[in-house]
């Protein structure tokens, strides 16, 4: 009854439960688009944006966009020139995430800032404002435009980015524009989820809702329903036994990934 | 376009990778409605002098044109079918959806692109379900759907049963037939549903008109 009369609850669960919607949303273009690793370092990279951001006195969402976008084009830039298919790509990319992470860990201590690193880093539900919340429902606004309006072009950046190429599309635009959602939506996630456990989100129910998918958008509206269900999921176990919802959002995904995978051909 | 213009030209091609010449002074030009053979050893240079021909790589020297203009804005008149596609045969999406993409999803077209590669039986299968060979029916039946006016076809009878290479060599000659142009590579043996062609030899850099080997001959 207490719950009814103080729904101290309610604003969190929306900023999980949007959380839930957009991150899988998301996450379904990047994993058909190959484009988790760079995410993960984009995630990492929000933190030395936002300290920046903090001591500068800027908005948190440039700071934390501007680390995650620079830290995109300073990767992409470092891989531009190394063979593809090596394996030396991945190493550029968690070589600049960890080398982003040590910067924002130096950079709290050296400015003596107040900053909640366990907050950004595995998310805190019971401080999240309205702010989160109509951040979240901007990058689920933007991600719906873009999916409306350039869903074709998205296609064929994730089924075959060369072919797309022959057909002169303006891919690079819309390249531009899914490092641009990334980044809004990694930092809309960091009061639910945390930049750390952020890529449970994304990932685990895109993979499980690409098993066996016939089309995008049946794998995006799968993962769009999963990414809900681990949302009210991770909120009720947080609210039963007095836990971090984040992390509990983050583990309860781990079982979708023994889900059939697509089968070979 | 004046009449006798071929439809693909390509002068004084020359391409490397580093210092080592690749193609030199390569002229080539490709009329609507015929079929050229570029015949070559392993490494000779056959798959760059298409992905020149089709835009993909720039030369060093020389240049490609299409209907007597630069490449520059119209790429989506030639269509490429490699011998190892770049494309994600794992994404979500089955054959006709493949398909509709060169085409906005236009039903008609999508199906008749199906038929003529012989696909049309598998159009609701997932990509990921196609065989080596469908696949590469599957590309160019993507390339039909776009209505590519230059088929650039890189080994296209590598790795296919005899059924399959006879199917695809009706299907070339069907192309032909209807005024697209049909440039491919082999270094082996060729089916013999193949249309009448042009052979030309790729060997040190340097591509030569042959007389047909007998197993180039229609």
């Amino acid at each position: 009854m207490s719950m009814l009369l103080e729904p101290w609850w309610l604003l969190p669960s929306l900023v999980a439960g949007l959380c839930g919607l957009v991150c899988p949303l998301l996450g379904t273009l990047l994993v058909v688009q190959q484009r988790v690793l760079t995410t993960n370092l984009m995630a990492y990279a929000v933190l030395p944006g936002v300290v920046l951001a903090k001591a500068l006195g800027w908005p948190v969402l440039l700071g934390g966009m501007g680390g995650a976008m620079a830290a995109g084009l300073l990767a992409e830039l470092l891989m531009a020139k190394r063979p593809s298919g090596s394996g030396q790509s991945e190493a550029v990319l968690n070589t600049v995430l960890a080398s982003c992470l040590a910067v924002g860990v130096l950079l709290i201590q050296a400015l003596e800032l107040p900053v909640d690193l366990d907050g950004l880093l595995f998310g805190d539900l019971l401080v999240a404002g309205p702010e989160d919340l109509l951040r979240l429902a901007g990058a689920l606004l933007l991600l719906h435009l873009l999916l409306h309006l350039r869903f074709r072009q998205l296609q064929w950046l994730g089924l075959d980015p060369d072919g797309a190429a022959d057909l002169e599309l303006p891919l690079r635009g819309l390249r531009l524009a899914m490092a641009g959602l990334t980044a809004l939506v990694v930092v809309s996630a960091t009061a639910a989820v945390g930049l750390a456990l952020v890529m449970a989100l994304i990932c685990a129910p895109a993979l499980a809702a690409l098993s066996g998918a016939t089309s995008l958008r049946q794998a995006l509206t799968k993962a769009a329903g999963m990414g809900l269900t681990l949302a009210g999921l991770g909120c009720s176990l947080a609210l039963a036994f007095n836990l971090p919802p984040g992390p509990l959002m983050a583990c309860c995904s781990l079982p979708l990934l023994w889900l059939k995978p697509s089968s070979p051909s | 376009m004046p009449v006798d213009e071929p439809l693909l030209q390509a002068r004084q091609l020359t391409f490397g990778y580093g210092t080592a010449p690749v193609l030199q002074a390569i002229n080539l030009d490709v009329p609507r409605g015929s079929c050229t053979l570029i015949r070559g050893d392993n490494g000779a240079g056959k798959s760059t002098l298409l992905h020149l021909l089709q835009g993909k790589v720039q030369p060093t020297t020389g240049w490609v044109r299409l209907s007597g203009r630069p490449l520059q804005g119209q790429r989506r008149r030639l269509a490429l079918v490699p011998q190892a596609p770049s494309l994600h045969w794992h994404y979500p999406i089955n054959l006709a959806g493949l398909v509709g993409m060169g085409c906005n999803d236009q039903a008609q077209r999508t199906d008749l692109a199906l038929h003529r590669v012989g696909l049309a039986g598998m159009a609701h299968a997932p990509i990921a379900a196609l065989s080596g060979g469908q696949q590469h029916r599957a590309l160019i039946a993507l390339a039909l759907a776009r209505q590519a006016e230059v088929l650039l076809l890189d080994e296209p009878f590598a790795a296919l049963d005899e059924r399959s290479r006879l199917q695809l060599g009706e299907l070339i000659q069907s192309l032909v037939a209807s005024e697209t142009a049909v440039v491919l590579t082999a270094h082996g043996s060729l089916p013999s549903t193949l249309p009448p062609r042009r052979v030309l030899q790729l060997a040190h850099g340097q591509l030569e008109p042959v007389q047909p080997a007998p197993e180039d001959q229609p």
